[in-house]
């Protein structure tokens, strides 16, 4: 099954470097994650790869061919973003005519039953329709299409809970119907922590992580106890964040570690949660 | 065959651009009856289907200005390569160059001119796509500076080639009229067309050229 390979991409805007030297392969059939902070190149990296954006240097291989003026790679490739990419007075149902035409194949019975489901008029332009409705339209068109990569940037935006809850439901049922790589770009890390196979974080211009989840998880831990206690057991270990409440002091490390030696009466490890682990790996304080 | 997408999404848009234009007209002329109870009926259906024709023409040329970034756009993101989407470009340019012509060929009745009508209008058009292809590679701030300074550049330049001309080139009266027929694309010979089809062949080069290197802005 077909690949892409991103292979030492850098990515300037004038002097300023978005991406430096990135390299990663996105697999066929997996839900990655690609979290980064704000401004981190998240979005310019999907740009990339969908060939939206020419990188500075590097080059992005689709099944082993440049993507650029790639017909095959072009069709098996959708980007959901927050661009307007549409004329003005674009309708809903035009959104899925287009991708129909584009794509071919586009599943009008699903985008019917959801955009029932989310409460959306077909008929209702995109330019009247609020910030969460137009993330719901563009979302509904993404998982519609016929194609084998689909990234979504930013897709909860403007959603409330219930929609959000919604959409992460049809996500997964479509994922079971027809296996397919989605590349989900989000901020609300801890919604969908179990979703993702495989996370990607984007921090200072490069891959500060790029590993299934369950590994990454597995070695990431918060260290709890009394202050002394925990500076004693953990002088040697590259701590990423601590906080102190009253005489109880928390550090986070993300590395293997043996959990079960260094936990005492007093000492607590645990493992972290997928936004703390994202938290401490991006927040850059290092003691 | 499945037409390709932005060649249908911008022969839609000029379609309903056309339908505006037709009712503003037909709403114009009525109006100005109140001024000309003279005008005879077929007077006035010829005159609008003139102005009409005229209109036409200039739309499609100038339309071509604004709407590249718009179709890039949507060949983007619906899985098109910018090889496809200038296909679809070159499609429009040859449609919209024969609808005119014919609309012309019905006003006038004279063939042996609409060769050179469809001509000079895919020159046109073809002109103004390799500009609008080239206007869409621009941020905001760079169009307002082309867009303003350009046209000066090139009026200032134009004057230029005529003092040198005016100056340093006596042309026989014959070089005269063919350099105004080619200019205002009358006459029917060989080498107006040969002109031309290389002029024409030129533009859609830049506006290849320039759609190659179209990105998705950041203003």
């Amino acid at each position: 099954m077909a690949t892409i390979k991103i292979k030492q991409v850098t990515k300037r805007f004038g002097r300023h470097v978005i991406l430096d030297n990135v390299t990663t392969t996105l697999e066929a059939g997996k839900i990655y994650g690609l979290l980064g902070r704000n401004g981190a190149g998240k979005s310019t990296l999907l740009n990339l790869i969908n060939d939206r954006n020419f990188a500075t240097s590097g080059e992005i291989l689709f099944d082993g061919e440049p993507i650029n003026n790639n017909p095959a790679a072009r069709q098996q490739m959708y980007l959901m973003s927050e661009t307007n990419m549409y004329p003005k007075r674009t309708r809903v149902k035009e959104l899925f005519k287009a991708a129909d035409r584009g794509y071919g194949d586009f599943d009008f019975t699903l985008a019917h039953r959801l955009t029932n489901e989310f409460g959306i008029d077909e008929n209702s332009m995109v330019d009247n329709l609020s910030t969460g409705l137009t993330t719901i339209a563009k979302l509904i068109t993404a998982l519609c299409v016929k194609a084998d990569f689909i990234f979504l940037d930013e897709p909860t935006l403007g959603l409330d809970a219930s929609h959000r809850e919604m959409f992460y439901r049809e996500l997964l049922k479509t994922y079971e119907r027809r296996p397919r790589t989605f590349v989900l770009s989000t901020h609300l890390i801890s919604e969908v922590q179990n979703l993702i196979e495989h996370v990607i974080i984007l921090d200072n211009r490069e891959f500060k992580v790029d590993q299934p989840s369950e590994e990454l998880l597995a070695q990431a831990f918060a260290i709890s106890g009394p202050t002394a206690e925990v500076d004693a057991i953990t002088k040697e270990l590259p701590i990423l964040g601590s906080h102190e409440i009253g005489h109880i002091k928390t550090v986070y490390v993300v590395q293997p570690i043996d959990a079960m030696q260094l936990a005492t009466s007093s000492v607590t490890v645990k493992h972290l949660d997928l936004q703390t682990t994202f938290i401490a790996l991006t927040d850059g304080k290092e003691l | 065959m499945k037409l390709p997408l932005v060649y249908r999404d911008t022969m839609r848009r000029f379609g309903f651009a056309v339908v505006i234009m037709v009712v503003v007209m037909i709403g114009l002329q009525l109006f100005s009856l109140l001024f000309a109870s003279s005008m005879s009926w077929d007077d006035i259906v010829k005159q609008l289907y003139v102005t009409l024709t005229t209109s036409l023409g200039a739309l499609t040329v100038f339309g071509y200005l604004i709407v590249p970034y718009s179709e890039f756009k949507l060949g983007m993101q619906n899985g098109q390569t910018r090889r496809q989407i200038w296909l679809s470009q070159f499609m429009g340019v040859i449609t919209l160059s024969l609808i005119t012509c014919l609309l012309w060929l019905t006003r006038d009745g004279n063939w042996a001119q609409v060769g050179m009508a469809f001509l000079g209008q895919l020159s046109g058009i073809s002109t103004m796509l390799a500009i609008g292809n080239g206007f869409a590679l621009l941020s905001r701030k760079w169009k307002l500076i082309v867009g303003i300074g350009g046209p000066i550049a090139l009026i200032a330049l134009l004057v230029r080639v005529i003092t040198w001309m005016v100056k340093y080139w006596h042309p026989s009266e014959a070089s005269m009229q063919h350099l105004a027929d080619v200019l205002t694309m009358h006459g029917s010979s060989v080498s107006l067309v040969i002109y031309s089809v290389i002029w024409i062949l030129i533009m859609l080069l830049i506006s290849y050229g320039f759609m190659m290197r179209m990105q998705l802005r950041r203003d």
